[in-house]
C-alpha cells in the first residue's frame, strides 16, 4: 500500500514538471519544465518568418495597442529619470521600476512597426512624497490601460500587455507612500 | 496549447495552490493567517470559476491530486510564507499561458484579472516587483 502511494506521488511529481500542470514543484526557470509557453513572449507576433520566407504583416490593431503601451512606458521612464534627478535619495527605490520599464520597451519594440510616440513630459512635484504618489498613480493608470488593451488582443501580444500591466500594478503598490507619510 | 488545455492546466495549478496554501496556513497566525485565509479564498474562487468554464465547454475538469510534494519543507512561519510566495509566482506563469491561449474574450479578461491578483499577492507574501509577472 505504501509502495503504491509512493508510486502515485512519483507520478504526481512527474505531472507537476509538465508545463503548467501544477504550480507547486515545477521549476519555471527550467525551460524543460516549461512553466510558460515556449517563445510566448520572446517571439513578437510578426518577428518570425513563415516557411516560405515571407514576412507576415502585423495586425494594425496589435501595432496600435503596443505603440500606445510603448509611448506610455517611455513617458513613465522619463518621469522615473526626472524624479531620480530631482530627488537623488529616491534613486535606489526607483531603480527597479526604471529598469523594468526599459525591459518593457525593448519587448514591445520587438514587434514590427511599434515605436514610442513623443509624449508630453509629466511635471515632477515639489516634494518627494508627492513625486512617489504621482509615479504610483501613473503606474496604476498605465496598468489599467494595458490590462484593458490586453483583453482586446489575443495570443502573445495579449500576454505581453497583461504581464506589463501586472508589473505596473506591483510597482504602483510598492511606490505608494505609506499613509502616515502622506499626511506629513 | 489551446484554451481548454490552458484552462485545465490553470485548474490543476489552483488545486495545487489550495493544497500548498492550506499547508502553509497551518504554520501561520495573526495577520499572516488572515492573509493566508484570503489567499486561500481567492484560489478557491479561481478554482471554481475554472471548473465552471470547463463544464460549460463540455469538458471534465481535472481533479485534484490527493497530495502534492512541496518544493520545500514547511516547518515555521518563515518557510510557510516562502512557500506561498513560490506558489503565487508559479501560478502567475500558468495564467500567462491562459491569457495567451484564450480564445474567448471573457476567458482572456478573467485570466488577466487573475494574473493581476496573483501579482499583487506576491507583494503581500514578501515578493518584490518583477519585470514580467507571468512570463
Amino acid at each position: 500500500m505504501l509502495e503504491r502511494r509512493l508510486t502515485r506521488r512519483a507520478a504526481v511529481v512527474t505531472a507537476v514538471l509538465v508545463p503548467g500542470a501544477v504550480a507547486l514543484t515545477g521549476c519555471k526557470d527550467d525551460a524543460a519544465a516549461g512553466a510558460g509557453t515556449p517563445g510566448a513572449v520572446n517571439g513578437g507576433p510578426s518577428s518570425s518568418q513563415n516557411p516560405a520566407g515571407e514576412t507576415p504583416t502585423t495586425d494594425p490593431a496589435v501595432v496600435a495597442a503596443l505603440t500606445v503601451a510603448a509611448t506610455q512606458v517611455t513617458q513613465l521612464s522619463q518621469l522615473y529619470a526626472n524624479v531620480s534627478r530631482k530627488f537623488p535619495a529616491l534613486r535606489a527605490q526607483l531603480a527597479a521600476g526604471a529598469k523594468y520599464h526599459a525591459s518593457h520597451l525593448v519587448k514591445l519594440k520587438e514587434t514590427d512597426g511599434v515605436a514610442a510616440k513623443a509624449a508630453k513630459a509629466v511635471v515632477v512635484p515639489t516634494s518627494s512624497v508627492a513625486a512617489l504618489t504621482t509615479l504610483a498613480t501613473r503606474e496604476a493608470a498605465a496598468a489599467a490601460t494595458n490590462a484593458a488593451a490586453a483583453a482586446k488582443l489575443s495570443g502573445p501580444p495579449a500576454r505581453l500587455l497583461a504581464e506589463i500591466a501586472a508589473a505596473q500594478t506591483q510597482l504602483s503598490s510598492t511606490l505608494t507612500p505609506p499613509k502616515k507619510r502622506d499626511k506629513s | 496549447m489551446n484554451q481548454v488545455d490552458a484552462l485545465q492546466a490553470a485548474l490543476a495549478g489552483e488545486h495545487a495552490a489550495l493544497y500548498g496554501v492550506g499547508v502553509a496556513g497551518g504554520k501561520l497566525n495573526g495577520a499572516r493567517f488572515q492573509e493566508a485565509t484570503d489567499t486561500f479564498a481567492r484560489h478557491r474562487d479561481n478554482r471554481d470559476h475554472l471548473s465552471a468554464l470547463l463544464v460549460s465547454a463540455g469538458k471534465t475538469p481535472v481533479a485534484a491530486e490527493p497530495a502534492y510534494d512541496l518544493p520545500q519543507a514547511v516547518t515555521n512561519a518563515a518557510t510557510a510564507t516562502a512557500l506561498v510566495l513560490v506558489i503565487e509566482r508559479r501560478i502567475a506563469a500558468v495564467y500567462g499561458d491562459l491569457i495567451e491561449a484564450a480564445e474567448q474574450p471573457a476567458v482572456r479578461a478573467w485570466a488577466i484579472e487573475a494574473l493581476l491578483g496573483t501579482a499583487n499577492s506576491q507583494l503581500v507574501w514578501g515578493g518584490a516587483p518583477v519585470a514580467f509577472p507571468g512570463a
